[in-house]
């Protein structure tokens, strides 16, 4: 059942940074809050129940944002496979560290994207890594920490899936 | 199930990342919306507008209350443009009403048995003794004292002096301003003297004319300075006193001096320059 109101959440957030995005940048920078929540979710919930929502979140995010199905739900499904790898090897709970990872995931997410245009339509969008994606990978890195507390206090997540908890002191 | 427990958590990733590829790649080869995103489109606009519905009040508060940067710009910018278009308006519809008296002006030129000149009104007496105005003709144009003035619908008075471009004109409300009239009706004889601001007075009219209110006062033609006919006023109270010799008439002038724009000057065939 948690895992119901986990994926209403996915869906709640989508439709809230969309308006985020109109309401405070005029459309011009989306404030990826559901990538947050697939960061969050890797370093949290089990493979598959994880990796079915992030596919069900990045799917969904395609539909809303008119991209082509399966672009973000792909990528996605790579952010919560590398955090979820990387979560028994490091202590996520410091703020530097989900700030600058979240940041850089962000960054990346939108050179992949760029990538993905060029190869796939021929379509030039380079110059939007300096005036989109990286003030907007600033923005999602300096909310990171606070969503991540709002998520911790939420408690969908650790009731959702087994956490990493275990996986990380077997690692330690 | 048939795969063994160590290889189950592989294959499940597996197959989500396969899925979302053969998704990806089937998208790129076909453009159009597959069924299952024809389902999520179907989805996500009602959910959409769910979410954002009492998410907008919110919306509206941050838009129109605190999030108000370049709108001070914008209304400068907005109030400049007004001010240019109510000008314009103006001016337009300026226009437009000058059009219509230069009309009535050019109609009444038609009925008129002389020739005219036309003239604007550029002054008006500031004095409250003197009822006269200054109009944008003079000399050079033909005019000399002794004029009679015309606009729509009468008399408005006679040429007082002269200059080279413009002419005073002494309105018929003057105190100073006497015309030999008669009553259109009763045909009876009069004479109009302005009376400031009430009108005109129509003096020397026997008590035993039966005169009506609403009469029409005309110019008699007599004196040799107004043609016959011209429309002056209507009578507005008539009064009869035992010591009184004569009735006493107020009348009303047909034109309103206040509201004089432009005239018409009568010129006899004699001093006709153009």
């Amino acid at each position: 059942m948690r895992y119901i109101y986990l994926l209403c959440l996915g869906i709640i957030l989508i439709g809230f940074q969309t308006m985020i995005a109109n309401l405070f940048f005029s459309g011009k920078l989306v404030v990826e809050i559901s990538l947050l929540m697939v960061l969050y979710a890797g370093f949290n919930l089990t493979w598959v129940k994880g990796g079915v929502l992030c596919f069900i979140i990045g799917f969904l995010l395609d539909c809303f944002m008119g991209s082509v199905s399966g672009l973000f739900a792909l990528i996605y499904l790579a952010y919560f496979l590398l955090a979820k790898f990387v979560s028994p090897r490091v202590y996520a709970e410091k703020i530097w560290f989900i700030m600058i990872f979240v940041g850089l995931c962000s960054l990346v997410e939108g050179i992949l994207v760029i990538v993905f245009y060029k190869l796939a339509f021929d379509l030039d969008k380079l110059h939007h890594i300096w005036d989109v994606f990286l003030p907007q990978a600033i923005i999602v890195g300096l909310l990171a920490p606070s969503f991540f507390s709002l998520f911790r206090r939420l408690k969908l997540f650790s009731h959702a899936g087994t956490t990493c908890s275990s996986e990380r002191s077997a690692i330690s | 199930m048939l795969l063994p427990k160590k290889y189950r958590l592989s294959f499940s990733i597996s197959f989500i990342i396969i899925a979302a590829l053969v998704i990806l790649l089937y998208n790129l080869r076909n453009p159009s919306p597959g069924f299952l995103r024809k389902i999520a489109l179907e989805m996500v606009s009602p959910l959409e507008a769910t979410i954002n519905l009492p998410l907008q009040g919110v919306a509206d508060v941050w838009r129109r209350y605190i999030f108000l940067v370049g709108r001070e710009a914008s209304n400068k910018q907005l109030r400049e443009q007004n001010a240019r278009l109510m000008d314009e308006l103006i001016e337009y519809r300026e226009g437009y009403q000058e059009g219509i008296r230069l009309q009535k002006i050019l109609k009444l030129r038609e009925t008129l048995p002389s020739s005219t000149i036309a003239a604007r009104v550029v002054g008006r007496n500031p004095s409250s003794i003197f009822k006269m105005i200054l109009i944008s003709r003079g000399e050079r144009d033909g005019l000399r004292a002794g004029l009679p003035v015309m606009a729509v619908p009468g008399l408005v008075g006679r040429i007082l002096e002269t200059s080279w471009n413009v002419s005073r004109v002494l309105l018929i409300i003057d105190e100073n301003s006497n015309v030999d009239s008669l009553l259109q009706d009763s045909r009876a004889p009069g004479m109009l003297q302005g009376a400031s601001s009430s009108g005109c007075n129509l003096k020397y009219v026997s008590k035993t004319i039966d005169v009506k209110v609403g009469e029409v006062v005309i110019s008699s033609g007599m004196g040799g300075v107004f043609p016959k006919g011209l429309p002056l006023g209507v009578v507005k109270s008539v009064s009869k006193k035992e010591a009184d010799l004569f009735q006493r008439i107020n009348v009303s002038p047909f034109v309103n001096p206040a509201g004089l724009e432009e005239v018409l000057i009568l010129i006899p065939a004699k001093d006709e320059v153009r």
